[in-house]
């Protein structure tokens, strides 16, 4: 059998878009005077993602970074994200769900891979969360 | 390059390819497509396919042979009993116990190592004294049940290191043994006594542990040896006497058998002081007000009523095993080994995690089952890039994370063979696995 079958890479995970999120990602790194740090982990695949947010008036995302390690769509979602959720109100961010990263990622997740595809908006989304909570007199509304 | 061809051409030469297609013709799901493609299934340490005599046994049983075991005076209840029995007589003939008392039935190879665990604990055997020991390469089926035992009775957990090829370290076993106390027991185990649990063939590494030497260096210091059978069992001849290992675990699913039907043996004087882990209905010989005693062997282990259908489909697939011949089966994944670690080596970054043996030994061998990574493309991603070409492989920490930790690995992937497979198959895995470092890495 011939090794190098033709192949048409139709599916999410070699979407070139993403792919170049993953080779050159967008605001990777820490971000000095984050309001919010958050680092949520699937241990079950070993992806980890931290996600760093500057707020603005304590419930705008001014500017998002994030670290981490993993699978594909993880990172990519997270690179992604974190250029999305610039200029983001924390109630924008809290009506997101599996569609809206399924949008930004351009395609549709299989089920075993949507907990990476969630992951970054699940940190920060309970960054953001947590942030309301310990400045409770700034309520983020 | 050109020994890959050598051993191609002995593969197709040494085991004709009309026996594997004629083993391929007996399984219905490897005539189904996946994603426009042929199914190349790569995934038969997680759980084989079944061949069409197995689902018909299961089949024709509920048509035929319906009824409960152990119960009615009438035929139809005489038979489904018969036929369970034949499945309990088919494994003790398959693993060479010596009677057919000794093999429990089991929902898997889990259950049967939380039987022993939970029993010997209840026995009091295991005591602050008891060493459990374990090796580094266990699946979590056998670390999680003595985790929790140790705490429980206050026994304390070892670990037997690997080499540095990824094989078990036997002089690191040898010191482990002997570092600690022990009671030295003269035919019957006492309190405090030692249990090394320990697999036969990694389900990671594709190690294959000297199974026979352990229990030997085991019982010179009086310890009890539990075998996790479930990765060799379908895959090379096992010989329990042989070994004389106390107890042995195994999963009928990853033996072309149904899935909901494992295997405990134990030698028959350990079932006979052992007290029973689950109690109800069948396992018991008269109850009264005031308590009950005991059924006979092995039925004092099968509480409540047995996946009696999936019981007797079980022993379709071992006579499927028996007619095929593990002696065959296993110089079948031999040459498969041959022809495929080579090929893996040659994709460059891609790393195997285990023993590779080197060409023209003999020893150590090492089953089909290949594990490695790829130049840090993740395992879930490399398995659904192969799944786009209806290649089923897997992703993750293979319920080994103790194992991939000491390897210094969050996850890796894994590919395994059957009896089905064929070297079509691992070339399609190749080409795959070269176009994912292209396209991915």
């Amino acid at each position: 059998m011939n090794n190098d079958v033709i192949f048409q890479p139709a599916s999410l995970l070699t979407r070139e878009e993403l792919l170049d999120h993953v080779k050159h990602p967008r605001n990777r790194g820490e971000l000095p005077g984050a309001d919010v740090v958050r680092e949520e982990a699937n241990p079950l695949c070993g992806d980890v993602v931290t996600i760093y947010a500057a707020l603005r008036e304590s419930n705008l995302v001014s500017r998002c970074s994030f670290l981490g390690s993993g699978c594909i769509i993880s990172q990519a979602a997270a690179s992604i994200l974190t250029e999305y959720a610039g200029g983001k109100t924390f109630s924008d961010i809290q009506r997101m769900g599996r569609e809206d990263m399924e949008a930004l990622l351009g395609g549709k997740v299989s089920p075993s891979r949507v907990k990476c595809a969630m992951l970054p908006l699940v940190a920060l989304k309970r960054g953001m969360e947590s942030f309301g909570v310990q400045n409770a007199e700034h309520p983020p509304r | 390059m050109k020994r890959a061809q050598q051993i191609r051409q002995a593969v197709v030469r040494e085991s004709s390819p009309d026996d594997v297609d004629a083993i391929r013709q007996q399984f219905p799901i490897l005539s189904r497509t996946m994603r426009g493609q042929p199914l190349v299934y790569l995934d038969s340490a997680s759980t084989t396919q079944k061949p069409r005599r197995v689902i018909d046994a299961e089949t024709r049983f509920y048509e035929t042979q319906n009824a409960n075991i152990h119960r009615g005076v009438y035929e139809l209840s005489e038979e489904a009993t018969r036929a369970y029995v034949a499945a309990h007589e088919a494994v003790a003939r398959f693993v060479n116990a010596a009677s057919a008392e000794e093999i429990v039935f089991t929902r898997n190879a889990t259950e049967a190592i939380n039987l022993v665990a939970h029993s010997l604990a209840d026995s009091r055997l295991l005591t602050p004294d008891s060493r459990l020991i374990l090796t580094a390469m266990e699946h979590h089926s056998n670390i999680v049940p003595w985790q929790e035992v140790a705490q429980r009775v206050g026994a304390q957990l070892q670990w037997v290191e690997l080499t540095a090829d990824g094989n078990l370290d036997l002089e690191n076993f040898a010191r482990t043994l002997s570092a600690g106390k022990h009671r030295v027991f003269a035919g019957r185990p006492t309190p405090g006594v030692c249990l090394v649990a320990v697999t036969h063939v990694s389900n990671v590494l594709g190690a294959v542990n000297p199974i026979g030497d352990i229990v030997r260096m085991a019982h010179e210091v009086g310890a009890l040896v539990l075998v996790d059978a479930a990765q060799s069992v379908a895959r090379l001849p096992i010989d329990i006497r042989a070994w004389d290992a106390d107890f042995v675990a195994f999963s009928g699913h990853k033996m072309y058998g149904p899935t909901g039907v494992g295997v405990l043996y134990a030698k028959r004087e350990l079932l006979e002081m052992l007290p029973p882990y689950i109690r109800g209905g069948d396992m018991v010989k008269t109850v009264t007000r005031a308590g009950a005693t005991w059924n006979d062997l092995p039925w004092k282990f099968e509480a409540g009523t047995p996946n009696i259908a999936g019981g007797v489909a079980f022993g379709e697939a071992v006579r499927f095993l028996q007619e095929t011949g593990l002696p065959n089966v296993w110089k079948r994944e031999q040459e498969l080994v041959a022809y495929t670690l080579p090929k893996l080596l040659e994709i460059p970054g891609l790393r195997v995690v285990g023993p590779v043996p080197r060409p023209n030994t003999q020893t150590p061998k090492r089953a089909g089952v290949f594990s490695f990574t790829l130049d840090g493309i993740h395992s879930h991603d490399l398995a659904s890039f192969l799944d786009e070409q209806g290649i089923a492989i897997r992703g993750g920490h293979h319920c080994a994370q103790p194992l991939l930790q000491s390897l210094g690995l969050a996850e890796c992937a894994r590919a395994s063979v059957g009896v089905y497979t064929t070297a079509e198959d691992i070339d399609r895995l190749i080409g795959a696995l070269k176009q994912a470092r292209r396209i991915l890495g």
